[in-house]
């Protein structure tokens, strides 16, 4: 009886030091930069860090990308999704691994928001962009039928019921959000921000009639889109969009919010200039090729270009962070 | 319609889609009944391969394996105790404790039988009232979610063993784990600690393969290891008798899935958890669920595959997902270059008939299809548990690794085995932690949302009719019991007056 205790015991003993190993976390010293002059890289396979679940827009993006990297690069390419907390987690994950350009974060908008709430530890001074692929256009839209005729009514109804009108978003102090503050904040406007886990339950509340505005890009909707029973009020934008002529633009009503949801890819600060640069070229070649031409389309993503190259994109990043740093602190 | 659904047939016919549909539907029960590898995963690793095949052959392949895989979770289920799905959590409430009964054939039966006439009750619905029912799940708003999370979570009371305070405990624990992490309304941290692994929350997948396939294991290792040659299963389909009692349930709990696995966000895994909760809510002997009755395996079995199809209806008439694997084969159409919303029908209709016959096939040859397969998956059985332990242990560990990539999650997955362990050991009931954990995070956000709609007017949930008559259903089955207690406890002490009188 007792040595059965006793092995028992061992066995937790065991299980608890096979927990503590899981919770030890991989400290892969992040500043060694393997072997400086790596010519031939990209040697050996490579992993794609995506913040969001499998099958969302984000996954969609990193998934379509990184099916013509593979074959511009000719190594094996792995995509490993860590869904949470805004892609805060996946973005700790990357800045832990090796300074090789062998782990690659596929990051969102979603990281200068972050940065700027203070919510996300890893800075611009811990990641270096390889470039910004897609720029998504942000827009309002509402039920065709419902209480508002077009932007210019909604503005208004908007200035008679200050925080009455709700607008459903993804996500909680997230881009959605600051894009609506800034048109808050241009229009003079109070909106009631209601946060959703996803476009799917929003879009279904404004179909339902229980919120009044959505804050989405054009992709996920496009099927009440086209169908008529949802309408576009306004594109954040500086160009008429493909499709959607007769929808009003920003710059146009002379509302200088032109932010859209970007997709891009970084690596860690520390990976040598040399992979950077080839992991840049790679990318814009990537973007230009026929079947990723093919998924931006169909999902709609085309609608205005969001090359950004690496040095452009850290420059771009670091203005929206301050930015939004500004908005935060405003409300 | 008849037209579109003949053509579907035809379309099916086709040899090499019916091929397709076979082969679909083989590697959902392989997958699914392998513990960890979960439908949604399936969907996912096939999603290449079907970006090669034209839309039908594609569609037909990714939605069968969808289809079954929701059923064989349940075979790990009952045998080890270890959900090879997470739609399958509920199924090891009783599924478990009829297999140590030496029942195991029969709850697999009951199991296949359930599954099979979810799934095709709900095929039928989807195929006929797709359009209505999509109406309907729209005039569903937070206010809703929040009754119906509620209702769901006031049903603790069956689901504690007779021990009501320590089923509190175990609700009110599983409601703490669920607020760990962002908030999702403000994007405040909570109980993190500054750990960056905390913040994405505690994901109730390990919790629930914790709590059930490793405390197992931990009890299993104590025994001694004579008792290897267990009990031969045989998969047996239930009797007429059995059949006709357990109709009921299925019955309920097949509408109750198809009704919840329409509302976008909220999926067949929460339909299992909350069709259980309401079969012990109606059954006239609620304290008998979780000691081993096929009702506790019939109710979570059609819910889930009915909740499956009824996650197609959102999907397929407005272009919404209802569910993650629906989210998948969204992005699925829009690839092939479809785009599943109001005009579908009309534009793709020979393609979504045969998408929903095929359906229908897949649900139908569950039952011919998984008795053969079970056969020879519970020869398993005669393994010593000395090699099947460390086994399960394995696929706990990929199968909680697989979800998030996140080693952090295998830890806090092995952390409430032994938990679990403990708790059992001092007889508490694990089912009531499982209901807090699934249900919480509905309960809170859709609460929260519910007052950033409407400005914090608590009103809401009572003047708005669908929210009300679920808050009143759920008072009802609090204070039932205590009335149904304060009664009989009057009517002892009548006839103990009447006795003193009489003596």
């Amino acid at each position: 009886m007792r040595i059965k205790r006793l092995s028992f015991l061992i066995f937790l003993l065991a299980f608890a030091m096979l927990l503590t190993a899981c919770n030890s976390n991989e400290t892969g010293s992040s500043s060694e930069g393997e072997g400086g002059k790596d010519s031939n890289y990209p040697e050996r396979q490579i992993e794609v860090v995506v913040g969001f679940g499998a099958g969302g827009g984000s996954d969609n993006f990193a998934r379509a990308v990184t099916k013509e990297l593979q074959d511009i690069l000719g190594v094996n390419i792995n995509v490993v999704n860590m869904p949470g907390a805004a892609g805060i987690p996946s973005a700790d994950y990357v800045a832990r691994k090796p300074a090789d350009g062998y782990t690659i974060w596929s990051m969102t908008s979603n990281h200068p928001v972050n940065i700027a709430s203070g919510a996300e530890p890893n800075d611009m001074s811990v990641f270096k962009s390889i470039g910004r692929v897609q720029n998504d256009t942000m827009t309002l839209q509402v039920k065709s039928d419902g209480k508002f005729k077009d932007i210019d009514d909604l503005i208004a109804q908007a200035k008679e019921k200050p925080g009455e009108i709700s607008v459903g978003g993804t996500g909680a102090k997230g881009f959605d959000e600051l894009v609506l503050a800034q048109f808050e904040a241009a229009t003079g406007t109070d909106f009631n921000y209601v946060s959703f886990d996803g476009s799917g339950e929003m879009t279904a509340a404004l179909l339902g009639g229980h919120i009044d505005v959505i804050a989405e890009e054009p992709g996920p909707s496009v099927a009440q889109l086209q169908e008529g029973s949802i309408k576009m009020l306004i594109a954040f934008t500086d160009t008429k969009m493909e499709g959607f002529e007769d929808v009003p633009i920003s710059t146009d009503l002379g509302i200088d919010v032109t932010d859209g949801q970007g997709r891009g890819f970084m690596v860690h600060k520390d990976t040598p200039p040399e992979i950077v640069e080839a992991l840049e070229k790679a990318l814009e070649e990537a973007k230009d090729r026929p079947d990723y031409k093919e998924y931006e389309k169909a999902s709609y993503l085309h609608l205005r270009d969001g090359w950004l190259g690496s040095e452009e994109y850290d420059a771009e990043l670091e203005k929206l962070i301050e930015t939004y740093k500004k908005i935060l602190e405003a409300n | 319609m008849i037209d579109g659904l003949l053509g579907g047939l035809g379309n099916l016919l086709d040899p090499f889609n019916l091929l397709i549909l076979i082969a679909g539907i083989l590697l959902g029960f392989i997958g699914g009944g392998i513990p960890g590898i979960s439908g949604t995963m399936l969907v996912i690793i096939l999603l290449p391969v079907s970006y090669a095949m034209d839309p039908t052959a594609a569609f037909l392949l990714l939605t069968s394996i969808y289809a079954t895989s929701v059923f064989s979770g349940s075979i790990s289920a009952i045998l080890f105790r270890t959900p090879g799905t997470p739609e399958a959590v509920a199924t090891v409430f009783d599924g478990y404790p009829m297999a140590q009964k030496g029942e195991g054939g029969k709850a697999l039966g009951v199991s296949i039988f359930s599954s099979a006439t979810g799934g095709v009750i709900g095929t039928i619905v989807l195929i006929f009232l797709t359009p209505l029912l999509a109406t309907f799940a729209l005039s569903f708003a937070a206010p809703e979610y929040f009754a119906l999370a509620l209702m769901g979570l006031t049903v603790v009371a069956s689901l504690s063993a007779g021990n009501l305070v320590k089923g509190f405990i175990g609700v009110a624990f599983g409601l703490f784990i669920a607020t760990i992490g962002l908030d999702s309304m403000t994007g405040t941290p909570r109980f993190t600690f500054g750990s960056g692994q905390l913040m994405s929350g505690i994901d109730f997948i390990p919790v629930l393969i914790g709590l059930f396939a490793i405390s197992e294991v931990l009890r299993q290792v104590q025994k001694r290891p004579r008792q290897t040659s267990k009990q031969k299963v045989r998969t047996e389909l239930p009797s007429w008798g059995l059949m006709k009692r357990i109709s009921n349930v299925i019955g309920r709990s097949s509408l109750l899935g198809i009704f919840i696995g329409i509302l976008p966000g909220i999926g067949a895994t929460t339909a299992a958890m909350l069709s259980y909760s309401e079969a012990a809510r109606w059954s006239k002997k609620p304290e008998e669920f979780g000691t081993g009755i096929p009702e506790g395996v019939a109710a979570p079995e059609s819910a889930n595959n009915a909740a499956a199809m009824g996650a197609m209806v959102p999907l397929l008439s407005l272009g919404i997902p209802g569910s993650a694997t629906t989210a998948i084969l969204l992005g699925a159409f829009i690839l092939h270059g479809i785009q599943p919303g109001p005009l579908m029908f009309q534009t793709q209709g020979s393609l979504v008939y045969t998408i929903l016959i095929g359906l229908l096939f897949a649900n139908l040859l569950i039952l011919l299809i998984a008795k053969p397969f079970i056969s020879v998956f519970s020869k398993i059985l005669r393994v010593p548990y000395s090699v099947i332990g460390p086994l399960i242990v394995l696929f706990c560990i990929i199968g909680t690794f697989a979800v998030r990539n996140s080693i952090f999650d295998v830890g806090v997955m092995l952390l409430f085995g032994v938990i679990g362990y403990f708790l059992e050991n001092a007889k508490f009931p694990l089912a009531p932690i499982v209901l807090g954990v699934v249900l919480g995070p509905i309960a809170e956000d859709q609460f929260r949302r519910a007052m950033q709609m409407f400005n914090n007017d608590f009103t809401i949930f009572f003047t708005r009719p669908i929210s009300l008559v679920l808050l009143i259903l759920a008072l009802i089955s609090v204070v039932y019991p205590l009335f149904k207690k304060w009664i009989n406890h009057r009517k002892a002490k009548l006839r103990g007056d009447k006795n003193t009188i009489a003596s």
